[in-house]
């Protein structure tokens, strides 16, 4: 894994070639992160592409220049969090500095809840079921999800239910693995009754979160 | 050139194809949730990863890529292998761009097609500079945010050059539509990063000028009112005197509709240091949000509760937000 690190600190997916991005970055310190050893990457050099990443909205891109996304954030924040650069619900505590510009990537976090209350992946975009989780992921590690507004955002996951289960990434329309994963997950970060509670920087639960670190 | 998978015969009926022999997939001994491949792609498979063990190079095997990757666009290691064979056979480039824009019709969102096109590009060097960008022109006339076509669009840019049109481009993309946040990042991509304009600091004027009269059109718009910001990344003394700022808030609350990116504007302001004229707390006071008496003395702490009711979704923060301000502690 050390071998894909690039010079700008990005991550390549395999040897052979291939796009570089967050996503990789993200793998990468997941990864490390589970395994409890941090020697397959340099965590200052992916550090640095992640900041180059931030856009001057707030949000992060999936590459430096990229338009921000709600991928691209969520790769970048949790991929920090993982690797020990930002602490635990920073914004609940006093401290105010961060590598990362955090006024700025909570407002843009917040401002993805669009009307309909589901959350958008980019501004001026439709609602989209899996966002609920990255963005709300973001806003979780970052002490900012008691912000958003819950029911509403409830009523339109449930929108997005299939009626012989599963989610889709719109209403109306046939549900998928993926929406359906991510549903559940957003599910869990509004901590609906019988679902278990979420680790929101791998994305599964506690529960099994506790049984690979 | 072959590129229509019905009609032809099976390859293991195929004299040309005789010598090989097809390699099944391995799937253990105890597969679980084994694949109900089709028959015709189980087939092209078993040949391929024949040739692909012997390592063969050879118009054949290039054309047996093509197969493969029509039938899933999604294996990167075909991709990896046609390469092989394109630099092997120093095949002329040009005709791969055609082969990447008939497997982009059908998959414009597929990453290895993107990174093959990329690949493809960095040979062919700055002759292939316009045919990029106008690619990219054309999958983003059918989806004007397709996430890959920009990300290929700017690495074109920087590896490639091609600069000169782009702020024209932008402005076109936006005049069809001034709520394409993705136009709005390339714009400030190029007045960032051209090295035809003189970087932010000199675009900064005419580039305030040009936002403020798209948020005047649509003051709902967040794009324009996230760029205006962006214009003013890491100078925050700038952003608190320029009087372009303040002013287009102001023009926006006097509407009394569609204020809310004013309000959080000019709370913005406040927050870091701007000095409001009487003008401001009249303008708050005429949106009949609140009995005019009853305006929080502390400005900053009236926009605030103003927030709190009209953006909604958003109530809790804005409370947040109103608890941190010094006059509230």
């Amino acid at each position: 894994m050390r071998n894909l690190q690039q010079p700008d600190g990005s991550f390549m997916p395999i040897h052979v070639g291939a796009e570089t991005d967050l996503r990789f970055v993200y793998c990468a310190a997941a990864i490390c992160f589970m395994l409890g050893d941090w020697s397959g990457m340099d965590r200052e050099k992916a550090k640095d592409y992640i900041l180059q990443c931030q856009s001057y909205d707030g949000g992060f891109g999936l590459t430096p220049g990229s338009e921000s996304h709600g991928g691209g954030t969520y790769c970048a924040v949790a991929s920090l969090r993982l690797m020990g650069f930002i602490e635990d619900e920073h914004l609940s505590k006093s401290a105010s500095s961060s590598v990362i510009n955090m006024p700025l990537v909570l407002s843009w976090c917040l401002q993805r809840q669009a009307a309909d209350g589901g959350f958008q992946g980019r501004a001026n975009k439709s609602s989209d079921t899996c966002y609920a989780f990255w963005v709300g992921a973001v806003l979780r590690i970052l002490g900012g999800y008691k912000f958003i507004e819950k029911i509403a955002l409830r009523r339109f996951l449930l929108t997005c239910q299939y009626e012989f289960g599963g989610f889709s990434k719109y209403p109306g329309e046939l549900p998928d693995l993926y929406h359906s994963y991510y549903g559940y997950t957003a599910f869990s970060l509004l901590e609906e009754p019988d679902l278990n509670p979420l680790c929101p920087e791998l994305g599964m639960t506690d529960l099994a979160a506790l049984g690979i670190v | 050139m072959a590129s229509d998978l019905q009609g032809q015969l099976p390859l293991c009926k195929r004299v040309e194809w005789s010598d090989v022999i097809p390699l099944p997939q391995d799937d253990g001994p105890n597969p679980v949730v084994a694949i109900a491949y089709k028959e015709e792609f189980r087939e092209t498979m078993d040949y391929f990863r024949a040739i692909y063990r012997a390592d063969e190079r050879s118009p054949r095997t290039l054309s047996l890529t093509r197969q493969v990757i029509l039938m899933n666009p999604g294996n990167y290691t075909v991709w990896h292998f046609r390469r092989l064979i394109l630099e092997t056979l120093n095949v002329d480039l040009h005709e791969e761009l055609d082969f990447a824009q008939q497997i982009a019709s059908g998959n414009s969102k597929n990453y290895q097609l993107w990174h093959h096109r990329r690949w493809v590009a960095e040979k062919l060097g700055t002759d292939a500079t316009l045919n990029e960008l106008n690619f990219t022109k054309k999958i983003l006339s059918v989806d004007a945010k397709n996430y890959h076509a920009w990300s290929h669009r700017q690495w074109v840019l920087k590896a490639l050059g091609g600069w000169e049109d782009e702020l024209d481009y932008c402005h076109s993309l936006l005049r069809e539509d001034i709520y394409n946040n993705s136009a709005w990042n390339q714009r400030y991509f190029v007045i960032t990063i051209s090295p035809f304009l003189g970087g932010l600091k000199a675009m900064r004027d005419s580039e305030v000028t040009y936002t403020v009269e798209a948020i005047l059109a649509n003051p709902e718009n967040e794009s324009p009112w996230r760029y205006l910001r962006g214009l003013y990344k890491d100078d925050t003394e700038g952003w608190v005197n320029d009087p372009e700022i303040p002013s287009v808030c102001l023009n926006v609350l006097s509407a009394k509709s569609n204020y809310i990116f004013a309000l959080s504007t000019l709370l913005d302001l406040l927050c870091n240091g701007f000095q409001p004229s009487q003008e401001f707390r009249d303008a708050i006071g005429a949106l009949g949000t609140s009995d005019i008496n009853q305006l929080d003395s502390n400005l900053a702490i009236a926009i605030c509760s103003i927030l709190e009711k009209v953006d909604s979704s958003r109530a809790n923060y804005w409370r947040w937000h109103k608890s941190k301000l010094p006059s509230a502690l």
